[in-house]
């Protein structure tokens, strides 16, 4: 199927749904922020994203040019009000790039709601009571300024949701084991999109018909390697796609606009908030957490071995400390392990196509495939 | 002969202790003989008397000053010095208990402790300074492993002397989540490297929120934990309270110093402010520590008294903001000479926090944590973008600047990205605002003329200084 037109169609119900029901979009920016605090009634979740951002003259002026081109794309396109404009925005302090994001937002365009929340480094108990702390506020400053009312009734319907749109790409990932996947990587990646960037009641319904019409199709799709593509934050299907291009099939990925942000549901049997600060704090983590690098480690490496991935791509994006140190510490760990590494850094924009599939292409070659 | 035995057990100490022992020796011989040249009535003091090290650091922070800063600047550097060479011989005798931490913990802990402290950005810091190909090697050694060539320059030496091997292996690590994303990282591939335990403190991102302390708390309380175990004895509270009154007497020389800098004119040069910097972060609550401060204090004491000012002609004050290019040592020395300008104060050696309270273990803890979750660079680069510039306009009025001067490092993500609001907000002050493009540790991005050049262009047609 075409899952572009697909991901269109979605995305034009899915905004007129909004409009419809008078529901405000809440911007979020990193994978720490809860959206079940964003998809209570009167509000839905946006992961920011600015796919049309191809310059950032304007941001330029603010953010440094070492700063990383998905911050700078972010501010650019809030500041020409590109991708529409926001009811409001939640960050994370999850880097240095997103706390100076936050900072020249509030400076350049100062936003009526403009949130940040003050993410742990550590996961034991008085990092979870800190994070609730921080929900908790974020709960209380969202209903004084949307004049709602969210309480437990309104969080569980909101976790509801979002683990069965959780379960769902789950499913559809499920997909992507088999000898000959019924969908691509790209595929998956605007299912993805689509479930972080919609009401999540258009898109449920949209994802529960695509898993039906993708497992009873038939499939016969050429390919000379499975691939598993992790590194830092992507949210570009085109960016997958020119891997594809090139004659990798990426049946697996470890990034947070993939995989990660969608593993792990929020517990459904204990008080709402304090539930959600333990999934977001227990969930796959993001290399600027402490310690976790084992398990992150144990995680690339079995998810590799469960999907028969021949080789694994990891994108960098330029700027990124964490990623960028990371991203060598794994690419020699894995070689360690047997598995052919392929390391590419990366701006936000896609770019440089024609060199990015010749090195794939050199990649594949080298795995014999 | 310990120390000899231990360079045999591990070569690879040998080169940070040459590093040390060559600044030692360079800046002690000048401070020395400039100092009996001076009693004996020889003036002026010629210094060509002795030929000088290619890159004398006494030489280019002190020439053609009045012998008392002369000899206070060398016997600050001597102390500093003679501090790591004290540490290699402690290590020699008790490796087991070498413990490397990260610049923004405070080693006062690992002291009480009776483990041994090493900084492990101390000895790649001096690198530029001693020998500035020492520094491009080693970022090369990174970059070449496949570390981004963007990666601040100070890890990026810092993980070429691990990867190398270059460092004495320790018995644990310590490392926090301050100042940046990069330094923080980098103890991941250096925790590989080494192989041994590594605990991180996890600071809050705000550390000025009210629940930030007693979280901070927890988190040292935890180190302490880790440290006990590597010990396998209790922290010591009586050895702890000593030390930290003797911080103390450090830091009330310091605040009377940073006192007297408010006069005009300025009783002392820009030079104090590394030397300050590295004391808190090498040696604070020993009495080497304390020597520095005071000897420092003193000259700026008896100039003041006299109504002196360290430049003959003060024509300007300058506030420095962010991370001062170790490329260029002399920097604060040609400012003064060239434009008589003093850079009363800077981002990186202003310490405000409150003496320790050591009636009670809970005061002094709750003391020590808040220094430790609050130094300088780690308090600015982490917070509010308020954080960032309250401190910096605060000093700028407190101290009657006429400048600031932006010393903007280029892989410095967070900094950098606060320049548009820096920016904006000197523009509304009406501050004169100097950015200078640099790289810390680098001089092949911005060499040490290329600085001095961008001063010039700011000079001439903003300051219009001729």
């Amino acid at each position: 199927m075409n899952t572009a037109s697909w991901a269109d169609r979605l995305t034009a119900e899915g905004e007129d749904r909004a409009r419809t029901e008078g529901l405000r979009r809440i911007a979020y920016f990193c994978s720490y922020v809860p959206e079940e605090i964003l998809s209570v009634p009167g509000l839905y979740a946006c992961r920011m994203r600015a796919s049309n951002t191809t310059t950032t003259e304007t941001a330029d002026s603010y953010l440094g040019l070492f700063n990383c081109s998905y911050t700078r794309a972010m501010l650019e396109a809030i500041l020409e009000h590109e991708s529409g404009w926001m009811d409001g925005f939640v960050f994370t302090a999850g880097c240095d790039h997103l706390r100076r994001l936050y900072d020249n937002l509030v400076h350049t365009a100062n936003p009526p709601f403009c949130r940040i929340l003050g993410l742990p480094y550590k996961t034991h108990e008085d990092a979870r009571e800190w994070y609730f702390e921080e929900l908790v506020q974020l709960r209380n400053a969202l209903e004084e300024h949307f004049d709602l009312s969210i309480g437990d009734e309104e969080l569980r319907g909101a976790i509801e949701a979002c683990n069965e749109n959780r379960r769902l790409l789950a499913s559809l990932n499920e997909l992507r084991k088999g000898e000959n996947p019924p969908i691509t990587g790209e595929d998956m990646q605007r299912a993805v999109v689509a479930s972080f960037s919609l009401p999540k009641s258009v898109v449920n319904a949209a994802l529960a018909d695509l898993i039906e019409e993708v497992e009873t199709a038939a499939w016969d799709r050429k390919f000379r390697a499975r691939v598993l593509l992790m590194g830092s934050q992507l949210d570009d299907p085109a960016y997958v796609r020119v891997i594809e291009d090139a004659g990798a099939l990426v049946v697996a990925d470890g990034y947070c606009f993939g995989s990660l942000q969608y593993e792990h549901a929020v517990g459904t049997d204990s008080d709402p908030l304090k539930a959600i600060a333990v999934r977001y704090l227990e969930k796959t983590p993001c290399p600027r957490m402490f310690d976790a690098y084992p398990d992150r480690y144990m995680r690339i490496v079995e998810v590799a071995r469960e999907f028969g991935v021949q080789g694994i791509i990891i994108q960098t994006m330029k700027f990124c400390d964490t990623w960028g140190i990371e991203g060598n510490v794994f690419q020699n760990n894995l070689r360690e392990e047997g598995f052919p590494v392929l390391r590419l850094e990366r701006e936000y924009a896609l770019g440089g196509v024609g060199q990015m599939k010749t090195r794939i292409q050199a990649f594949l070659e080298a795995m014999g495939c | 002969m310990v120390l000899i035995d231990y360079v045999k057990k591990f070569p690879q100490a040998i080169y940070p202790y040459y590093m040390t022992r060559s600044v030692l020796q360079g800046m002690r011989a000048m401070a020395v003989l400039r100092y009996y040249a001076w009693k004996r009535g020889e003036k002026p003091f010629d210094p060509d008397m002795i030929k000088p090290r290619e890159r004398d650091l006494l030489r280019l922070w002190s020439e053609g000053r009045p012998p008392d800063y002369q000899v206070a600047i060398g016997e600050a550097l001597g102390l500093t010095v003679d501090y790591y060479v004290d540490i290699f011989c402690r290590m020699a005798r008790d490796p087991d208990k070498l413990i490397w931490y990260e610049d923004v913990i405070p080693p006062e802990i690992i002291q009480a402790m009776g483990l041994i402290p090493l900084m492990v950005e101390g000895i790649p810091g001096m690198a530029p300074m001693v020998a500035p190909e020492a520094a491009h090697r080693f970022i090369d050694v990174a970059e070449n492993a496949g570390y981004p060539a963007d990666l601040c320059s100070m890890p990026k030496v810092t993980l070429g002397m691990v990867l190398e091997g270059l460092l004495p292996p320790p018995r644990a690590i310590l490392c926090s989540n301050s100042p940046c994303d990069g330094g923080m990282s980098s103890y991941l591939p250096i925790e590989q490297a080494v192989g041994v335990p590594v605990h991180r403190v996890d600071f809050p991102w705000n550390v000025y929120e009210p629940r930030a302390a007693e979280y901070c708390l927890k988190e040292v309380e935890r180190m302490i934990r880790f440290l006990e175990e590597i010990a396998g004895h209790p922290l010591d509270m009586d050895r702890l309270r000593d030390i930290c009154e003797m911080r103390n007497r450090m830091q009330e020389a310091t605040m009377e110093l940073w006192e007297l800098m408010k006069a005009r004119p300025c009783p002392m040069g820009g030079m104090l402010h590394p030397l300050s910097y590295t004391a808190y972060q090498v040696c604070p609550g020993t009495p080497m520590g304390i020597r520095i401060a005071e000897s420092i204090l003193q000259v700026a004491r008896d100039n003041h008294k006299e109504g002196r000012g360290l430049v003959p002609d003060e024509k300007h004050r300058a506030i420095m903001w962010g991370a001062f290019p170790v490329t260029t040592p002399d920097l604060y020395e040609w400012l003064e000479n060239e434009y008589g300008m003093v850079t009363v104060m800077v981002m990186l050696s202003y310490d405000h926090y409150p003496l320790i309270d050591t009636s009670s273990e809970a005061s002094m803890m709750r003391d020590l944590v808040e220094i430790m979750a609050k130094p300088p660079m780690a308090r600015h680069t982490r917070g509010p973008v308020e954080n960032f510039l309250g401190d910096l306009f605060h000093l700028y009025e407190e101290y009657q600047a006429d400048l600031v001067i932006m010393a903007a490092h280029q892989s410095c993500k967070n900094m950098r990205a606060a320049l548009g609001i820096l920016r904006d907000a000197c523009r509304r002050r009406d501050i004169p605002l100097l950015i200078i493009d640099h790289d810390v540790f680098d001089a092949r991005v911005v060499s040490p003329e290329g600085i001095k050049s961008q001063v010039r262009d700011f000079m001439d047609t903003v300051m219009r200084d001729d």
